[in-house]
């Protein structure tokens, strides 16, 4: 009996307190003031980033700046004239440097200056056409290096900053999102890039492509852009970090 | 008891059961997938009332040489040259800064050779605007409107932002209406690009096009850090790169232009380069950005202050510098007679070295650029009119036949008596002229060529 009296006090209590809460609820939804609580209190609140300068501060100084210069065959004892324009991620602390192919073909020098204002002679080290990579090497010390993650595919919508140096201004940081992943048939139908709505432009090319983490997602690739020349339409591509190795 | 205990037990489900979904109601619309998106509705809806728009028109008079063959069909009484003039009209933006008194800030290109300014108020006012002054060099230019109910933009240390920051421009491109763009701060103190005389720009990926320039880059709290100025354009369009004139910048002008009606320049007097690779390594050391100071020009406010040559200069106020381009324009637009904190290296040593900034009208070294053939001489505003102090042996000023102790007093027919005005008359002069020297008490003429 008394387990029966007991259950019917328990029942009794939930009924109560579900149509308190119920009550509660519909005040609660009514009242105007929960709803000031968005916007752009949750970017300070929410614990989202403010700001991208720690991501910047951990890839930037890893991006470094390459100049490919050429020799004129006619007159080999002229000043070597600049050739190709780009930019390279340092990827380990003994020098090995990535870029991209194009930013180094035909090269007969490659200048490489980092953002402390040292400059190094690169060597290449090897190179790939079909993927577009090349890898070089650069003898220096304390080099910074970029970090990176290769078990953290990017995925489409994913906030990423471009680091490079467009038109030869000097290093300049983009933000967009992965716009699409796995695109191919672009060139040679081998590859699968990553799209991005980031901006970047001639002399991007071979700069890095990170998360808001500052790790490297991808190489980016201003040579494969849609309708010639036409840079930051928000149409760019970058070579996956997961091809490196 | 039991009576008690179901009471309890009722408020402790209601307290559980109702906080809950409470708290998940508020975040609806905060979060996806217990993600914060964030929109700038809020902060757009206080700062975009103080951007307005700019429309100017005037007429711009361009000179042609009458062509030979028909001169020779007109005789010799035929003009000389054709004056043509053409109507043109202008779009730009511009941030209130001042709603009390009606400033507003917008570019000096955008309001150059206007006969007729009018403002676009974000309610739909439009009202005329007076200009008050403008800095050809830094591209800023200072308008007043009188009018109620302003808003004005919120203000904030333009020094604080870092590279990776949000940013967001408000303007009025290609005349569409109110425009507002989103990036981030792509990079700071980005000189050496040949847009201005004075470089020291914020650079952003926050799309700006034709009609945005003197309009406002804000950040998240929608406080002013630069007026968008220019943009890296191969094809005519926006591709990521723009550049903004940092606020603090705009305000030392400003200040400047509200109290003399013009900006009054800020001379250090030294002259230099960027520090480099090489140069860093040749003096062993480990910084490698930096103005390098290659001359102080005597009886300079650098000379006054103790800078010497091989200095290098790696701070203004506290803050570090990257290039002596950095330098130029912070020294140059923080107007004459400020207190200037110059952090340097001499010898490997840090030091600070407090400077007062001269005034650039009382040109005392760079006669260099009142005209080439002055170069060399040393020259200063005096009752009888400008003085030469100094002259440096086999400069081209002393080839012409100055000498040191002439006082300039005319040019062609006309009376000089500052050097400003030496200076507005030798703009317009192209080929060579005739100065009018006194000298021991004889006149006597000097031709430049």
């Amino acid at each position: 009996m008394n387990l029966k009296d007991t259950c019917i006090y328990i029942v009794k209590a939930m009924t109560f307190g579900l149509i308190m809460a119920a009550v509660f609820l519909v005040i609660t939804s009514i009242l105007p003031n929960h709803s000031l609580n968005t916007g752009l209190s949750s970017v300070h609140s929410g614990g989202a980033e403010l700001s991208f300068a720690k991501a910047v501060r951990r890839a930037a100084p890893a991006v470094a700046n390459i100049y490919s210069l050429s020799i004129d065959q006619r007159n080999p004892l002229n000043a070597s004239s600049l050739q190709g324009l780009g930019s390279g991620v340092i990827m380990s602390k003994d020098g090995y440097v990535l870029t991209n192919y194009h930013v180094i073909k035909k090269a007969d020098e490659i200048v490489i200056a980092l953002q402390d204002g040292r400059k190094f002679t690169a060597e290449v080290v090897g190179s790939d056409p079909v993927t577009d990579l090349a890898v070089l090497k650069i003898e220096g010390d304390n080099l910074p290096i970029v970090p990176f993650n290769l078990n953290n595919p990017a995925q489409v919508g994913d906030v990423v900053l471009a680091i490079g140096n467009p038109y030869n201004i000097g290093q300049t940081i983009t933000q967009g999102i992965i716009s699409a992943t796995g695109r191919n048939g672009l060139s040679s139908g081998y590859l699968d890039f990553l799209q991005t709505d980031a901006a970047i432009n001639a002399g991007n090319s071979g700069g890095a492509l990170i998360d808001t983490n500052g790790e490297l997602i991808g190489i980016n690739t201003a040579a494969f852009q849609v309708g010639g020349d036409n840079g930051g339409n928000g149409i760019s591509f970058a070579i996956p970090i997961k091809l490196y190795s | 008891m039991k009576t008690k205990l179901s009471l309890l037990s009722a408020a402790l489900l209601t307290a559980s059961l109702s906080l809950y979904p409470a708290v998940s109601q508020a975040a609806i619309p905060q979060a996806v997938e217990g993600q914060a998106v964030p929109s700038l509705a809020p902060m757009l809806e206080r700062t975009t009332p103080a951007v307005v728009s700019v429309a100017v028109s005037g007429t711009q008079v361009s000179k042609q040489r009458v062509p030979d063959v028909f001169r020779y069909f007109f005789g010799p009484n035929a003009p000389q040259e054709q004056v043509q003039e053409r109507p043109f009209r202008g779009l730009g933006s511009g941030v209130i800064i001042d709603a009390a008194k009606g400033y507003i800030v917008t570019n000096n290109h955008v309001i150059n050779g206007a006969d007729d300014i009018q403002i676009g108020l974000h309610d739909g006012r439009e009202i005329k605007a007076k200009l008050i002054g403008a800095d050809k060099e830094s591209d800023i230019a200072l308008l007043q409107i009188d009018a109620k109910n302003l808003t004005e933009i919120n203000q904030t240390d333009s020094d604080n932002i870092r590279v990776g920051d949000f940013a967001v421009a408000i303007g009025n491109p290609f005349g569409l209406g109110q425009t507002v763009t989103s990036g981030i701060v792509s990079a700071l103190g980005r000189s050496g690009l040949g847009i201005e005389m004075l470089e020291n720009f914020i650079q952003t990926d926050a799309a700006i096009n034709s009609g945005n320039s003197g309009g406002a880059l804000v950040n998240l709290n929608g406080e002013l850090i630069g007026i968008n100025t220019a943009i890296v354009a191969p094809n005519g369009g926006n591709v990521g790169i723009g550049f903004a004139i940092p606020a603090n910048m705009v305000h030392n002008l400003v200040d400047q232009i509200i109290e003399h009606g013009e900006v009054r320049r800020g001379v250090l007097g030294v002259s230099g380069r960027d520090l480099d690779n090489e140069l860093a390594k040749a003096f062993g050391l480990d910084t490698q950005h930096g103005g390098f100071v290659n001359e102080v020009m005597p009886k300079s406010a650098a000379d006054k202050a103790g800078l010497k040559a091989g200095d290098i200069i790696v701070s203004i106020n506290g803050r570090s510098i990257k290039s002596f381009q950095e330098l130029r324009a912070k020294v140059a637009t923080m107007g004459a007679g400020a207190e200037v904190e110059f952090g340097i290296i001499r010898d490997g040593d840090k030091k600070t070295i407090n400077a007062t900034l001269g005034e650039a009208d009382k040109v005392e070294a760079e006669a260099g650029n009142v005209h080439p053939m002055l170069q060399g001489a040393t020259l200063e505003d005096s009752k009888k009119g400008i003085e030469i102090t100094e002259i440096a042996q086999g400069s081209p000023a002393a080839m012409s036949g100055l000498q040191e102790g002439d006082v300039i007093v005319g040019l062609n027919r006309t009376k000089i008596s500052s050097l400003k005005a030496l200076k507005e008359a030798l703009e317009d002069q192209q080929s060579s002229v005739a100065l009018k020297i006194l000298r021991d008490n004889n006149l006597l003429y000097l031709v430049l060529r």
